[in-house]
């Protein structure tokens, strides 16, 4: 099973038997889905285990994929709901990851001081930066429309909402980024946008 | 018309109609302020369009890939597990219980008029002749009682394991 084949044509060949093929679409889409999956737990460790238990749960209910919808936004659902869960078990209180306390908790977190020194200078690494301070709604509204290239529609599909609650969480969503990197940037916005 | 943040969104996202199109495009060549607006959120999108996707660790795929070849296993250990053969050791042990019944009940002389203790223990003797077993098969069933329960105790256990892993 060639890289270059359709998401289609791997889940056919893996519904027909060929379970490695499996590792070509799980490998296609391991960076979307894990970092889909970091805006909700905020730790590498567990963005890992909600992802592979994201794949795991895509391979057992592969037979149940309706070929309406692209393959990721079917996937990005399973994201969604495995993320939304494992916020539920762990409790977490995700209001006061707004707060500005949190947010200057963030800030002198050692991944901000440490080793990025070359990364910090780029603007890629502080809107990553700033998208991680956002609500996890927020961060994967933005997430999926920018990097996981899904269309208003889909993403409300995803998320279960309407698609003009997804256009005006999207909005909010930008205009709440625009607030933190301003913040986090402080003099350098200027640059920046 | 005034310019919103929103409306200069629909019109980098292109999610306008065409009229709003062509009133947005003459306000910002006209005006500095929604230009200077326009491009800011212009280059705001660029960097998102543009950011890094996070890397999960080098051995994530063979991990998924693992952890599917364990479910699939186990999947198949509880479809390989007949239950006629669960039945059929059930029904063993009834039968076991039966003829254990049969025997004591076969062994008691209904006709003794059991009204003193010596009476009663006489009879008790009789039952448990019965069902005499000599020393050396004792020690067997000892043994395998004891070997059994291992086996049962190493089941148990692997299955907590394979949960736990899975």
């Amino acid at each position: 099973m060639q890289n270059k084949s359709t998401d289609l044509e791997i889940i056919d060949a893996v519904l027909c038997g060929n379970k490695a093929a499996y590792a070509i679409l799980v490998k296609r889409h391991q960076r979307y889905i894990f970092t889909l999956a970091l805006r909700f737990t905020r730790s590498r460790e567990d963005a890992e285990e909600v992802s592979q238990d994201v794949f795991v749960k895509a391979y057992r209910f592969l037979g149940n994929y309706q070929r309406t919808a692209k393959f990721s936004t079917w996937l990005y659902t399973i994201v969604y709901r495995t993320s939304m869960t494992y916020l539920r078990k762990k409790k977490l209180n995700t209001s006061s990851i707004d707060d500005e306390e949190t947010m200057i908790q963030l800030e002198s977190n050692s991944w901000v001081a440490d080793s990025y020194s070359v990364e910090k200078n780029s603007r890629t690494f502080y809107v990553n930066k700033a998208i991680e301070m956002l609500l996890p709604d927020d961060a994967t509204i933005i997430t999926l429309f920018y990097q996981g290239e899904q269309s208003l529609e889909e993403i409300a599909k995803v998320m279960g909402m309407e698609a003009n609650t997804v256009k005006v969480k999207l909005h909010r969503a930008r205009h709440r980024l625009k607030e933190k990197l301003e913040r986090l940037l402080k003099t350098e916005v200027k640059d920046l946008l | 018309m005034n310019l919103t943040e929103d409306k200069i969104w629909d019109y980098i996202d292109g999610i306008c109609t065409l009229e709003e199109q062509e009133i947005i495009s003459q306000l910002i060549a006209k005006d500095p302020v929604y230009k200077d607006q326009y491009n800011r959120l212009v280059d705001l999108h660029k960097n998102l369009n543009f950011m890094i996707l996070e890397e999960p660790s080098m051995a994530f795929t063979n991990k998924v890939m693992d952890k599917i070849a364990l479910q699939s296993e186990l999947l198949s250990e509880n479809v390989s597990i007949d239950k006629r053969i669960i039945y059929g050791i059930s029904t063993l042990f009834g039968l076991m219980l039966v003829g254990c019944l049969v025997i004591l009940l076969k062994n008691i002389d209904w006709s003794v008029d059991i009204n003193t203790s010596e009476q009663l223990i006489a009879n008790i003797k009789e039952i448990e002749s019965a069902f005499y077993i000599s020393s050396a098969t004792q020690t067997i069933l000892k043994y395998s009682f004891f070997m059994f329960d291992i086996v049962a105790g190493l089941i148990i256990l692997d299955k907590y394991l394979r949960n736990k892993l899975a």
